[in-house]
């Protein structure tokens, strides 16, 4: 695997990660668009950001989906669309988490050693 | 807090054109929340400046793109639109089968004509109408193409389908250069991602960068220039040339050899800093603009033109020694006048075209801190 097949790799495998991550952020507490993509910025170390021009239309779909539900609020003379979990997309979650942990100790194991 | 009244009108040119790719019932939401998104991310980056609201339209995307990932897998109806071109993920396969398209049919009508160079009854006209043939050819697959990708990137669905589709048969295409979209972010040491195989093989965060490894073939290539510059050099030290064949002789001379220099230099240069160099194929393009003086000369003094026989008997015999090989020189046939005329307004378009091609391709593919560079340097206005 050469540089750039590596980087391919690594994005479609955040591509799945990101969708996870979203719906826990929204789990914790409701959230505008920019506020995720910085929340996902900063307690990934960067890891996890996500473009702008991504991160838009990816939570129209899980919109789409019924796991989050968009509302535009204003708060503070600003008028944001703020987004929250759904119960749908909260067992959702429960299901992604479950799984995400087997498979992490799954792939620890093979690895032979913590990432 | 800076504020600019350009900044407005620059952001809202842009939602206005994101707007327009998107069903109509979904528009306003989206727009709306793009437009909030715009003018906080300002705000923070220090206020709503023209070069904010630049950067940060840059980072959202074309707005045809960005709109297209709304549309992509909804069940939201579209009409299918036209609209001419080609969208960034599209490009690499277009520019594929242009390649391809040329390739084959260059290798065809160069059977066809080698064909009739070694015909008894050599035919001059036969040839001239061959190429004339070819190059109408080679145009309209281009054009068909540009059409039909230009469709496909119209219609985000059906873009989709045709990009699954081209993928199971051509794989994916390579990156002619590395965007920051792609780059991976720097991380701190201590949280430095490091897998070990169990051979032993340690995969570093380093390895992962793109480097660039130019091909052998651009040094290939520019020795066969330099060695064709020389054949030319040595064949009007043979012949008499009148003074119209004699600056093409000359232009010939000056454009291989520059050919064969640039591609040397492009290659080393590409070796030592493991990067694409850019700016090669616009300056190749741009230099063949000098042969325009010459084609028009050549559409004013057609007659002047001198057809260069050469005696195939040494060649036939296995004398490659071009002083010993015999030469004649004889005016262009005047039935053929006309199409000469024609084939050099022609080629006079093509060269044009080839220029304009490749340094909007250049400007296209300059990668996104170069031009954030020029527009620090030059305190840009959009």
């Amino acid at each position: 695997m050469d540089g750039s097949e590596t980087v391919k790799w690594q994005i479609e495998l955040k591509r799945g990660i990101i969708e996870m991550c979203i719906l826990a952020l929204l789990s914790r507490k409701e959230m505008y668009g920019y506020e995720i993509s910085k929340a996902l910025d900063r307690l990934s170390e960067g890891i996890l950001s996500i473009e702008e021009g991504t991160l838009y239309p990816l939570l129209r779909r899980l919109e789409r989906r019924g796991y989050i539900k968009g509302e535009w609020k204003i708060v503070g003379e600003k008028a944001r669309k703020y987004y929250a979990i759904t119960p749908r997309g909260l067992s959702v979650l429960v299901r992604m988490r479950n799984f995400w942990r087997k498979m992490v100790e799954s792939v620890n194991l093979i690895l032979g050693e913590e990432i | 807090m800076r504020e600019e009244p350009e900044a407005y009108e620059l952001m809202e040119e842009y939602l206005r054109e994101v707007r327009t790719y998107l069903p109509e019932d979904i528009a306003d939401d989206i727009i709306e929340e793009l437009r909030t998104h715009i003018m906080d991310k300002a705000t923070e980056m220090g206020g709503m400046t023209v070069r904010n609201i630049y950067k940060i339209i840059r980072e959202l995307g074309d707005p045809r793109e960005l709109a297209g990932k709304y549309v992509i897998g909804s069940q939201v109806k579209r009409k299918l639109t036209f609209e001419f071109g080609i969208s960034e993920d599209l490009y690499p396969y277009f520019v594929k089968m242009v390649f391809w398209g040329i390739i084959v049919l260059t290798a065809v009508y160069s059977v066809r004509i080698i064909q009739i160079v070694f015909q008894e009854e050599f035919s001059l006209g036969l040839v001239a109408l061959l190429t004339l043939e070819m190059i109408i050819i080679v145009f309209l697959w281009v054009f068909f193409l540009y059409a039909i990708m230009s469709f496909f990137s119209s219609n985000p669905d059906l873009k989709e389908m045709l990009m699954n589709l081209v993928k199971e048969f051509l794989g994916e295409p390579k990156r002619e250069y590395v965007t920051e979209k792609i780059k991976p972010r720097p991380r701190t040491p201590q949280k430095s991602l490091k897998a070990t195989l169990p051979t032993g093989i340690r995969i570093s965060e380093e390895k992962s960068a793109i480097s660039y490894k130019p091909s052998l073939f651009k040094v290939i290539s520019g020795l066969l220039w330099i060695i064709l510059a020389y054949i030319i050099y040595v064949l009007t030290l043979t012949v008499s040339f009148n003074w119209l064949m004699s600056m093409l002789m000359a232009l010939l001379i000056i454009y291989f050899g520059s050919l064969g220099i640039i591609n040397i230099t492009q290659y080393l240069y590409e070796n030592y800093s493991e990067k694409k160099s850019y700016i090669a194929g616009p300056i190749k393009s741009t230099m063949a603009l000098i042969f325009i003086v010459w084609l028009i000369l050549a559409n004013i003094y057609t007659e002047e033109i001198q057809l260069l026989i050469i005696s195939q008997e040494e060649i036939l015999r296995g004398n490659f020694d071009l002083t010993k090989i015999s030469y004649s020189l004889v005016p262009l046939p005047s039935p053929y006048i006309p199409l000469v005329k024609i084939m050099a307004i022609l080629i006079i378009i093509i060269i044009l075209t080839d220029t304009v091609i490749n340094w909007l391709k250049y400007l296209r593919t300059m990668p996104k801190k170069r031009t954030e560079e020029i527009l620090l340097s030059h305190e840009a206005t959009i």
